[in-house]
């Protein structure tokens, strides 16, 4: 039974291993290639888990080698849209100008309850809002409303905005992120200060501390009745991160 | 890019030259161990069971030597059908059984032959 705890952990990890190296698009939108990799790779690390029998090897090399296929089938792409057409196809476009492409339909085998399923999966109720609706290479769908439907920008009111970029954690579970104070070219010591006129002394007490581009900082100590704030702490010019 | 270019570089090599090991070295334990199965069959033939023995008793040692580390690449089922064998053959010597120790000797070698089956690339294997 050890034996097979131990082979599970180290098929596990390698399997972890290899699916990481395989980068971000393995785990999120997956084209037809990754996908028959993503099954495979399952099932090889769960015949040598099972049996003993099996070297663990049996499950290794193969993972090892899907993760080479996989690679160089991701470069060949990047570098030839040819190969990419090929290997993932190309996206259909089922709706275009609030017209449904019939012959689209039914080159994609898609009927018209797949396309209004997909359509209310993507929050739309009324087929007559669409403007576009792209079938991706991945099988998932992309709606786009006609502009009437679609909600007011700041561009439409004509209104000048702001950089709005990924806030800064500052403060994770109690934890000072000294690499995220660096980014935004702050310091503990400002951190400290910050915190403590707002009530909250230490920063262990602290669940999360995050720094918006507009100098906004949003901050929610820990406890039953956790204290919440959110001020401006920093001038926006001075968030250049 | 270039984590992927550098997947290839690294594990590209590591694969084919542990493919090639692993075919290479159970081959030469599989040749060993046939030669010394032609000893044991020999010795028997000519009439000179000690002979057979003392080959038979030396295969076991190899085998027990080359045993752990082929079961890194061979499944456990073809390692354990050879030290069945083995211990037949070893079993018939034992108890002078003739015929014993020539039926088990031709399974013995058919079961080292095939050690290296899996590993060999042949069209049978790959399709």
């Amino acid at each position: 039974m050890l034996t097979v705890l131990l082979r599970a952990t180290i098929l596990f990890l390698s399997a972890v291993f290899v699916v990481r190296l395989m980068g971000k698009r393995q785990v999120g939108q997956l084209q037809p290639y990754e996908l028959v990799i993503a099954i495979m790779i399952a099932e090889l690390a769960a015949t040598p888990m099972e049996d003993v029998g099996v070297p663990l090897l049996y499950g290794i090399v193969p993972m090892l080698t899907l993760l080479i296929l996989h690679s160089a089938f991701s470069v060949a792409c990047v570098k030839n849209q040819r190969l990419r057409e090929f290997l993932n196809g190309m996206p259909s476009v089922l709706i275009r100008r609030g017209v449904i492409q019939k012959a689209e339909l039914l080159r994609s085998c898609y009927n018209l309850n797949d396309l209004l399923e997909e359509l209310r999966a993507c929050g739309v109720l009324n087929p007559a809002e669409v403007g576009t609706a792209v079938l991706e290479t991945s099988g998932k769908m992309s709606v786009f409303p006609k502009s009437a439907y679609r909600p007011v920008t700041p561009m439409d009111l004509q209104l000048e905005t702001g950089y709005e970029g990924i806030p800064l954690i500052l403060v994770q579970d109690g934890d000072v992120d000294r690499r995220n104070l660096r980014r935004g070219g702050l310091d503990e010591a400002w951190l400290q200060k910050t915190l403590a006129a707002q009530g909250f002394p230490d920063a262990r007490q602290v669940l999360l501390a995050s720094l918006d581009t507009g100098g906004m900082l949003f901050v929610q100590g820990k406890g039953e009745k956790p204290r919440l704030k959110i001020f401006r702490a920093l001038a926006p010019e001075k968030a250049v991160w | 890019m270039r984590q992927k270019v550098l997947s290839i570089a690294v594990a590209l090599p590591l694969v084919v030259v542990m493919g090639l090991w692993t075919m290479s070295a159970a081959q030469r334990v599989s040749e060993q161990g046939q030669a010394m199965v032609d000893e044991i069959e020999a010795a028997m033939r000519a009439g000179e069971p000690e002979s057979a023995c003392a080959a038979a008793r030396a295969l076991e040692e190899t085998w027990e030597k080359w045993e752990a580390a082929l079961q890194l690449w061979v499944c456990h089922e073809d390692t354990d059908q050879v030290r069945e064998k083995l211990l037949l053959v070893l079993c018939g010597l034992e108890n002078d059984d003739r015929g014993m120790v020539m039926e088990n000797a031709a399974l013995l070698r058919e079961a080292l032959t095939h050690l290296h089956h899996r590993d060999d690339v042949t069209w049978s294997n790959v399709f």
